[in-house]
Order: C-alpha cells, then structure tokens, then sequence
C-alpha cells in the first residue's frame, strides 16, 4: 500500500514536484499541510497508515530486520520525498524506529561479521550468506541513496516540524552507524548552516537545538579529514549561536564546539585561532555572570577544559579569568571535571595553578556531600600525581 | 588571580612535577587525617589513596608527617574486620607505598600491626592482617625470609588460623 502511487503524487521525482508546486495546487497547500487542492484525492491518508502499519512491524518484530532492509528500507527511502507532509514525516519517523530496532539487534550479526572478516577458523557458506544479511551492513549499503534523497528535502523554506524530523532521523543514523555520513560532510554542514542561520523563534528554536545536537554527534564520530574545510564555514554560524539567550541553544552550541575541539585537536593561532579565541571570550563572559543559565554554565565549563586541552597556545596567550569563575561556581562538580581533565592532560598549567587548584578541592571535599567528595578526591589524586 | 599559563614561551617549561610545595603537602596530610576513621568507608577509601600518591609523589615531605600523624590510626583501619573491598585494596596500596618509600619502615609496621591485633583481641580481622603483611613484604623482599621465619616459630607452638593465614599469604 505504502508504494501506490495516486495521480497526483508528485513522489521523489523532483522535476515533478516542483511543476506541480508551482501550480495550482499552491495556494492551497499554503492554507494547509494535510489538505490537497482535489479534496477527493484521500490516498494519502492510505500511506500514513501504512507506514505505521511497517512502524509497528518494524517495532515489534526483531528478527525480520534483514528481510526489511532487503524489501522495505528502499521503498521507504524512495517516499522519503513524500508530497504530503505528514506522510513524509511519517516515513522518517518509521525509518527512525527501524535505526533504533537495528541499533538494538543489528550489531550481533556485525560482531559475527567482524569475526568472520579477520580470519577466524569459521567456515564460510551459509553464515557468510547470514553476515551479509546482516542489518548493520545492510544499512551501511543504503546510507547514501538515504541520505542523498534526505538532504534534499532539507531546504530552509521547509516547515521547522520537517526540517526536525530529517536531523532526527540524521542524528539516529550517526548513533547507529558512527561516521557514515563523511560522503556527504559538505552537503550536510551546508544544511545545517542555512538552518541555523534563520533566525531564533519560538518555533524553530527546538529545531535549532536539534540541528546543534546532530552536529555535536557529527562531529564527534566523523574524522576531520571528512568535514576538512567545511568546518571553518560553519564556525561563524555557531558562534552566533554561542551567544544566543536561549538557553538551550547556547548550549548545544558551547557542546558543538567541544566536539570540533576534540576532533581538530591540537589547534593553534594558524588552525582554527579565529573561532577558537571567540568561543574562548564567549565561555568566559557566560562563567563570569552571575545569571548564565545552569545548562549553559556546565557547557561553558566543559568548552573551557577542552579548550585547554586541545588548544593550549591560543587560550594561554589570552589570559582570563575562567579559573576564578569555576573556583567560585556553586556547583563544584562540573568545575572539578575540568580541573581533573586539564591536569590529567599534562597540561603545562605552572605551580600557582596547581596549588590554587589543590586548596580549592580541599575546600571543596571539606564542604561536598557524599557524591561530590569522591570526584574531589580524585581530582586531587591527579594533581597531586601531575 | 595569576593566569596560570601565560603566553610566554617559559610558561610551557615548567616542570610537570614537584608543584605541590610542603606547606600544601602538610596541609593535604593534617586535612585527611580526620578521614581516616571506618564512619564513611567510601572517603576512607579515597583519603588512603591520596597519602599513596603523596607518598609516592613526595616521599621527603610526606613520609615523617604520615609516620608521625596518620600511621597509628592506619594500624588500627587495618584490623577492622569492617574495612572490605576497595578500603581494604586502598590500604594495602597505602602500606606498599609505605614501605616503598622508606624500605627501614617494614620492620617496625609488621610488629605494629601485630600488636594492634593483639589489643584488640578477637575484634580484629586477622584476614586483613595477614593481607597486609604478605603486601609489604611482596615490597620489602629483603624482610620475607625473617618475617617467614619468625612466623614459623608459632606453628611449633600451636597453629592458629591467623598465623596459617598469614604463612600462606607471605609464602605466596
């Protein structure tokens, strides 16, 4: 039922659909997302079902996980461009089900294959036939047509409702499968810069944070030779971010650059200075104010360790008062991850830090509860022992 | 507050050890020393640990302090059948490091834990004991041959568990 295909169906056929876009049909798909202009045409009412109908078999019926790469993945990545909205986030939501299902049950047959692939005493036949049944490599097959026909329902005239659903289903993928989209880096960055560049609105402020989140992931498992240059033409972008007063937003984008730090890692004043010195300035003014939302503050604090670890030239070349800040947080914990992660860097920090450091942890395991005086104690350790 | 390194080049000479200085060091000690009690077996744990690393970090400043403050009240930790587990592996790292940092300590910290169990008679585990013997001398194997043979002299007098114990933890 899901691959009928009514008169009017525009599908993934591009040309197609923008005819029919540009058409009569216009005014009224404007009025309204689930209404076509031929009230009649019901079929997509059809599609939805059946897609839920397959989200539920997907959701509940584990070991087809194959036979549903092999059958029903193509077919639903062929309705990825569905016409009607709601139909085509639909899709995206039963695909997304059937990601998590394989992030669940697929990777055993992975480990088989792994096995079988550095030489153990298997014998090959019919469980080779089962490892490339797997679901694990499978997916890794379709991943570029997904991702191909998902980027180009990825445009910023897109509702925010299906620009969230397509990161989502992004996000899953890379949750999945780490490091899968590196083909279409440049593509996706672009995307994901045009998206954040709309401005921050009581609607699409949940799809900024979920674009910030895709790229927290996507940067985190991908190596820098994927993303390479892309990454410098997005910085801009997200440094906007940084200094956004929603919350939230501020956050993931302090959590994005920590994840860029880590994957760049080592940086200095001719790789990457620029964002680097700005997203310095940025965590700083957040931790020296009193009223910087707690999420942010505990962001803020993890950019400033990963900014000390990762581009040490820069940051102590432009001294701040960070380590006050964190000395003076009410919530210690976060404050003891970072000096634990610095010193346990070897980072070369001097003898004041060390002994500002290590009176500031005896206070703080003088005056911690239970939770919070282990974490001090092992960051003492670690000073202690640098 | 000094930024701690700033961008001159010396900044990133400095020595990445020895940047705890004694006053801090003696500090930390007097600071532990109110842990080491079996009330909070977790803290415990973590405060024995950290002498370990002063100790192994700091032998010179550390070992007369810990010696002189902390090693009697350790004696007694070690006889408490209460102290299991990762408080037991952190005292046993304690009294290797220990003996690491003065090899002429092992000869006084057996017959000081020896006499600890004694005073407090059947309350004492005799298990933690014998584990904590058999750890310094697996440090101090110059001491393994004595303490073997004076461990001896008791099996000719009458075997008890602890001494059985403690002979096959040393022998092994």
């Amino acid at each position: 039922m899901l691959i009928y295909v009514p008169q009017n169906y525009a599908g993934d056929e591009d040309d197609e659909d923008e005819e029919m876009g540009d058409g009569d049909d216009d005014d009224d798909e404007g009025e309204g997302g689930d209404e076509y202009s031929d009230d009649e045409d019901t079929s997509y009412k059809t599609r939805r079902s059946a897609t839920k109908v397959l989200a539920a078999v997907i959701g509940t019926r584990p070991e087809l996980l194959s036979k549903i790469y092999q059958n029903v993945s193509p077919v639903l990545i062929s309705r990825f461009g569905d016409r009607e909205e709601s139909v085509k986030i639909e899709v995206w939501a039963t695909y997304v089900v059937l990601l998590k299902q394989t992030g669940v049950y697929g990777r055993g047959s992975e480990s088989r294959d792994l096995e079988v692939s550095t030489g153990s005493k298997r014998k090959w036949g019919d469980e080779s036939m089962e490892v490339e049944d797997a679901p694990m490599v499978l997916l890794r097959t379709q991943v570029a047509a997904l991702s191909k026909v998902l980027l180009k329902q990825l445009q910023p005239k897109s509702s925010a409702a299906s620009l969230q659903a397509g990161f989502q289903l992004f996000t899953e993928l890379l949750t999945v499968l780490p490091g899968s989209l590196a083909n279409q880096a440049s593509p996706i960055l672009a995307a994901s810069k045009e998206i954040l560049a709309l401005p921050v609105t009581t609607n699409t402020a949940t799809l900024h944070t979920t674009v910030l989140t895709f790229l927290v992931l996507f940067f985190s498992t991908h190596t820098p030779a994927s993303f390479g240059a892309n990454s410098s033409a997005i910085t801009p972008t997200m440094l906007n971010a940084v200094t956004q007063k929603h919350p939230r937003i501020a956050a993931e984008a302090f959590k994005v650059f920590s994840a860029l730090l880590q994957a760049l890692k080592p940086l200095h004043a001719d790789k990457g200075g620029d964002w680097t010195l700005q997203t310095y300035k940025e965590a700083n003014n957040r931790l020296g104010r009193n009223d910087t939302d707690a999420e942010v503050r505990a962001a803020a604090e993890t950019v400033i360790g990963d900014l000390w670890i990762c581009a040490t030239p820069i940051v102590s070349a432009h001294p701040g008062n960070e380590w006050d800040s964190l000395r003076k947080s009410g919530r210690p914990e976060g404050a003891v991850q970072v000096v634990t992660r610095v010193a346990a860097a070897k980072i070369p920090m001097g003898t004041a830090w060390s002994t500002q450091s290590i009176e500031w942890v005896l206070a703080v395991i003088r005056k911690s509860g239970r939770g919070g005086r282990v974490e001090a104690f092992r960051c003492l350790d670690v000073l202690i022992s640098r | 507050m000094s930024h701690p390194a700033n961008s001159t080049d010396q900044s990133y000479d400095v020595r990445l050890s020895g940047e705890v200085s004694s006053d801090l060091v003696r500090n930390i000690i007097q600071q532990l020393k109110q842990y080491l009690v079996i009330t909070d077996i977790t803290v415990l744990s973590e405060a024995l640990l950290t002498l370990s690393a002063l100790l192994k970090y700091y032998p010179k400043v550390s070992y007369p302090l810990v010696e002189n403050q902390v090693l009697l009240a350790t004696y007694q930790l070690a006889c408490s059948p209460l102290v299991t587990g990762p408080a037991l592996e952190s005292i046993l790292q304690f009294f290797g490091t220990l003996v690491e940092a003065d090899g002429q300590i092992a000869n006084h910290v057996i017959p000081g834990l020896i006499k600890s169990m004694d005073e407090l008679g059947s309350d004492a585990s005799p298990s933690n004991i014998s584990k904590c013997l058999a750890k310094i001398v697996s440090v101090q194997m110059g001491i393994a041959a004595g303490t073997i043979a004076e461990f001896t002299k008791y099996i000719k007098v009458g075997l008890t568990f602890f001494w059985t114990r403690n002979l096959t933890d040393v022998l092994s």
